[in-house]
């Protein structure tokens, strides 16, 4: 059953790699997305998250359970709130029987979380604040 | 009246997390509810064209048709940046 969150508190890498492990897979792969310093001459020093939370709980849980339907086993937790530079903001990992699937799915699931799942980013950048996602010429 | 949800730099555009639109149609596209919520909010209307409606927290399609007739929940979903 997969484990799917969104949280307020900081993410506890260890103890979410630990609910992958299992006699049944031999392969985990774990993402962690952290808050980066620097984006080509854009310096960021903060980041707040925030979330339609039900509508991204219930999309994380139906891209993980497809994910699931192959035999996987799925943790994907976002953390919303204020995040200093370091900190993880989101942590996607797969357990899979070999290596191959859990890459893959790994990967899957990061980049679908990253176009679909209603979550946002205000990045506090040293010049000004920024939203992530909005093409605008006063962003 | 229709209740719909705002998030990110919308809900700060608007300092409001929810805002209503008055509609007398049975049905609408939500292409035709986006339209309204412009008429109604010309401060967010430019960013329209890039913002999904959810409806009851599902992704529409600008050409799908709601009944509104039925109880929904609403939601205006600019571009995600999460991860």
């Amino acid at each position: 059953m997969a484990y799917v969150a969104i949280t307020d508190t900081p993410i506890d890498v260890t103890e979410l790699y630990h609910k992958l492990v299992d006699p049944k897979f031999g392969g985990i792969v774990t993402f962690v997305g952290i808050v980066r310093e620097w984006t080509d001459a854009i310096q960021t020093k903060s980041i707040t998250y925030t979330a339609y939370q039900e509508m991204a709980v219930k999309q994380m849980a139906q891209m993980a359970a497809k994910v699931e339907a192959t035999g996987s086993r799925v943790v994907m937790v976002h953390r919303i709130g204020h995040l200093e530079l370091t900190e993880a903001a989101v942590f996607i990992g797969v357990a899979a029987p070999h290596r191959k699937a859990a890459f893959q799915q790994c990967e899957a699931l990061i980049d679908e979380l990253k176009q679909t799942v209603p979550i946002w980013k205000e990045e506090f950048d040293a010049d000004k604040t920024r939203w992530g996602g909005l093409e605008d010429a006063a962003n | 009246m229709l209740q719909i949800k705002l998030f990110a730099y919308l809900q700060e555009m608007l300092a409001a997390d929810e805002i209503s639109v008055a509609v007398t149609e049975k049905t609408l596209t939500a292409a035709q509810i986006k339209q309204l919520i412009a008429q109604a909010y010309p401060k967010i209307a430019s960013y329209l064209p890039n913002t999904r409606l959810a409806v009851d927290q599902v992704f529409i399609n600008d050409a799908q048709t709601i009944d509104l007739t039925a109880r929904h929940e609403f939601a205006l979903i600019p571009p995600v940046s999460g991860g």
